[in-house]
């Protein structure tokens, strides 16, 4: 069975900069979604066991061999998608993912069919000739996702994948990954939360550099089941909560202003009790700060 | 309206000087101050008058220092500076700028302040080193600091005025800012520069002088003449005082000469500059090809099918393959017409045209295809990608050295087969021995500065050093046959180029993990 263990893993830079610190976890096979706020150090982590930064303490254990020593273990194995890549415009799709696909190593006789499988399942393969100058955001997103998939890895690591796409396409790639990820490990970080509980078979939640959950998506929403409440109530009042508990939603009204907070008590006599999202939970264990919400002065 | 102008050229200093090929180039230069004083018995001189040098004080030192500068530094700094508009473009800063009240004049004149601080700090930089090598070299000990600074005000400052607005010129005439356009500004060095800056930026005045002291001093011998630059001296060169320039209106003239080209070069500029209408697209020159060049792809992909079949039998190979589409892809098919004919030309010209003149042309026509080694996959942000793929160095690295060494053999492939048949394989080997060289630098300029500039700067000044005048140790391609067994060449070259490939893989390896 695979399996990749990130074991006291460590990042720092610059002598005092620590992105994470002492961080444990085991991956084995179906999708597991990265959650954290910006600069939680879910693209560091990536970047590591992509093997393209080193920790700076820690192992990464690919099917029971350190990688630290020997990258290109996990590298024959590995596809992975950068939070921000380019592509190189003076080729076509096809040229791109063919020069990956040599890179990567793969037989002759593969990769042409491979690149065409790939082009055909991202709906790119009518454009597949034309130069990627002409592709909007979305379709090179897709060329990113192609390239990762090219050499049907059993690791596929995937930074932000839904950034750029439309609805639909957000819905296909979900659709894909659910469908692949019965023998791949499939790590997948992303800010749109609501997309994880329909594909994710496990959920890590990073906060300031540190594991503060991992589990099922229906473990982390029991957790919290009796702790979101929901209320309508006036500007004064709203401030009031607002430095008192964990605020998941905030939306003015006629009536009113209408917040959902997360919180083990009830915190006003009127609040209702509602089932919690996964974006519930996000902000309770990302927010346990309670920090006041930031204000805008006018310019003079 | 001064304080828009302060904050564009604030940040944009700032945020040029924190680069890491700053400091790379700021050490490079320093060190080619070291080349400007050579010994007295050291083969050659940069400043000879009438088979005299200065004793080297602070006024000679001072204004040798300032008149080699006026020399080179047209052709070295416009390169280190030719990416300000480009920067704010590729890093897409332009959408926010484009959208501010920002005017084209105070964009202009900030980022024309900007490379003219930048140029500053690099003139200084070869002042104090200088300076310190006066004292090294010990003639004379005495350091009078306005001896170095005077002219680094009256005569280099103006000129790095100009350099600072043709850098911004060349960026915003449409066609001039990619690598067409640092061809273009080379060979407008040579052809015009050269020729013309002694003229016009007060040089001349101060060779007069020295030339004059020197007939006071009743020591003119037979070799009468005055040559600044490098030139080849067998015999050791003797030394008279220099005790400084005697400045005069001539100079003011020439001052005055070079604001005005200044302010025609920035006005141009300013009328050219599209305020990032274009958007961010790359320059007009290296914007990907589309409709306009099908016959383009047409010639590539028929080149491509045979190219596949001959390679498609080991990964590597076929690794080779793709890197060599990689580095022709997007460029005109004029330039390849002009290479083919180029090549036919060198197998049937006779050996010295080959050597002379069309083994050079092909190679500085090649210039695109190199610079871009080493940088490309940071340039286009693939290097995520890229360096997750197993064996990076050994695979990706490797392929595209190979393929930067098999594009300009393929280019000189007429000259290597007329110097066989002419029974001359020293300079077929020579040759060879100066591709794996050209490469070497291009590889390791692009991964260690990570941008194309520094051998597009670097190459051509090579290039005219050791190509055209075949100057010694740097005639890498083995112009003089005498040079290449007196100083030992293809020995040196291959050494040269295993150090630079090496400390290339030891900077792309360690980037490659540590990200």
């Amino acid at each position: 069975m695979m399996e990749l263990i990130i074991k006291e893993l460590s990042k720092k830079y610059n002598q005092d900069k620590q992105i994470f610190k002492d961080l444990n976890l085991t991956l084995t096979t179906g999708v597991t979604a990265l959650l954290g706020t910006n600069g939680a150090g879910k693209s560091s982590l990536m970047r590591i066991l992509a093997t393209i930064s080193s920790p700076s303490s820690g192992k990464v254990i690919w099917n029971g061999q350190d990688i630290s020593d020997k990258p290109n273990i996990l590298r024959k194995s590995l596809g992975y998608l950068p939070q921000s890549f380019g592509l190189y415009d003076n080729l076509s799709a096809y040229e791109f993912l063919t020069y990956l696909a040599s890179l990567k190593q793969l037989p002759a006789n593969v990769i042409k069919r491979r690149v065409f499988e790939l082009l055909d399942l991202l709906n790119l393969s009518h454009v597949a000739t034309q130069p990627l100058h002409t592709f909007s955001g979305g379709m090179k997103q897709r060329i990113g996702i192609a390239q990762a998939l090219l050499n049907d890895p059993e690791l596929l690591i995937l930074d932000e994948p839904t950034v750029g796409l439309d609805p639909q396409e957000r819905a296909n790639l979900k659709a894909l990954l659910s469908d692949i990820s019965e023998n791949k490990i499939i790590l997948y970080s992303t800010h749109i939360v609501s997309d994880i509980a329909s594909i994710a078979n496990k959920v890590a939640l990073l906060n300031s550099g540190k594991l503060v959950e991992f589990s099922t998506p229906e473990q982390i929403l029991n957790k919290l089941a009796f702790s979101v409440w929901q209320c309508t109530v006036s500007p004064m009042e709203a401030k009031a909560l607002k430095s008192q508990y964990c605020i998941t939603q905030s939306v003015k009204k006629i009536d009113g202003i209408y917040l959902k907070i997360a919180s083990t008590e009830q915190p006003i006599f009127h609040a209702v009790n509602v089932p919690p999202t996964i974006e519930d939970a996000f902000i309770y264990y990302t927010d346990s700060q309670q920090k006041k919400p930031p204000t805008l002065r006018k310019i003079a | 309206m001064s304080n828009v102008i302060f904050n564009t050229l604030s940040a944009d200093l700032k945020n040029r000087i924190r680069r890491q090929n700053f400091m790379f180039s700021l050490v490079c230069m320093s060190l080619l101050t070291f080349f400007f004083f050579p010994a007295l018995n050291a083969g050659y001189q940069t400043l000879v008058i009438h088979g005299y040098r200065g004793v080297y004080n602070s006024a000679w030192m001072g204004e040798t220092l300032a008149m080699l500068n006026i020399l080179f530094l047209p052709a070295i700094c416009f390169y280190l500076i030719k990416n300000s508009v480009e920067q704010d473009r590729s890093s897409h800063i332009c959408e926010f700028l484009a959208s501010t009240s920002i005017t084209k004049t105070q964009y202009i004149i900030g980022k024309w302040l900007s490379n003219l601080s930048l140029l500053l700090i690099i003139a200084f930089a070869m002042t104090v080193t200088t300076i310190i090598l006066q004292l090294y070299i010990g003639e004379d000990t005495a350091i009078y600091i306005s001896h170095y600074l005077i002219p680094l005000i009256v005569f280099v400052l103006p000129v790095l005025a100009i350099i600072a607005a043709s850098a911004l010129m060349f960026e915003t005439i449409p066609g001039l800012s990619g690598t067409r356009g640092n061809v273009f500004y080379f060979i407008f060095w040579v052809a015009i520069m050269l020729n013309t800056m002694e003229g016009f930026s007060g040089v001349n005045e101060v060779l007069t002088q020295m030339a004059a002291i020197t007939v006071d001093l009743d020591i003119i011998t037979t070799k009468s003449s005055v040559h600044l630059g490098i030139s080849k001296i067998e015999h050791k060169v003797e030394t008279f005082l220099w005790q400084g320039v005697q400045y005069n209106l001539n100079i003011l003239f020439s001052i005055l000469t070079c604001i005005f080209v200044t302010i025609i070069f920035l006005l141009i500029s300013i009328k050219s500059f599209d305020r990032f209408s274009n958007g961010f697209s790359k320059s007009d020159n290296e914007k990907p090809i589309n409709q306009y060049s099908q016959n383009t792809f047409y010639l590539i992909n028929q080149l491509d099918n045979i190219f596949n079949y001959i390679t498609n039998f080991f990964s590597f190979t076929r690794l080779i393959r793709a890197e060599t589409l990689l580095i022709i892809k997007g460029k005109h098919l004029s330039l390849f017409i002009i290479l083919a004919i180029l090549c036919i030309a060198q197998f049937v010209a006779d050996v010295e045209i080959t050597r002379n003149i069309l083994v050079p042309v092909s190679l500085i026509l090649c210039i695109s295809f190199i610079s871009q080694l080493g940088q490309r996959e940071e340039k286009y942000n693939t290097h995520l990608m890229i360096f997750s793929c197993a064996s990076p160095i050994k695979f990706q690295f490797v392929s595209m050295l190979i393929s930067g060494v098999f594009i300009l053999s393929l280019v000189t492939s007429g000259a290597m087969f007329n110097y066989l048949i002419s029974a001359n394989p020293i300079s077929a080997l020579m040759l060879f021995i100066g591709i794996i060289f050209i490469v070497s630098l291009g590889v390791f300029c692009g991964v260690v500065t990570k941008t194309s500039r520094t051998f597009e700067a670097l190459f051509p000044l090579l290039w005219y050093i050791g190509v055209i005048k075949g100057f010694n140790q740097f005639d890498f391609l083995g112009k003089n046959i005498a040079n290449i067994q007196q100083f030992n060449l293809p020995i040196v070259y291959l050494t040269v180029s295993s150090i630079l490939i090496l400390i290339a893989v030891i900077v792309r390896h360690k980037r490659i993990t540590h990200f």
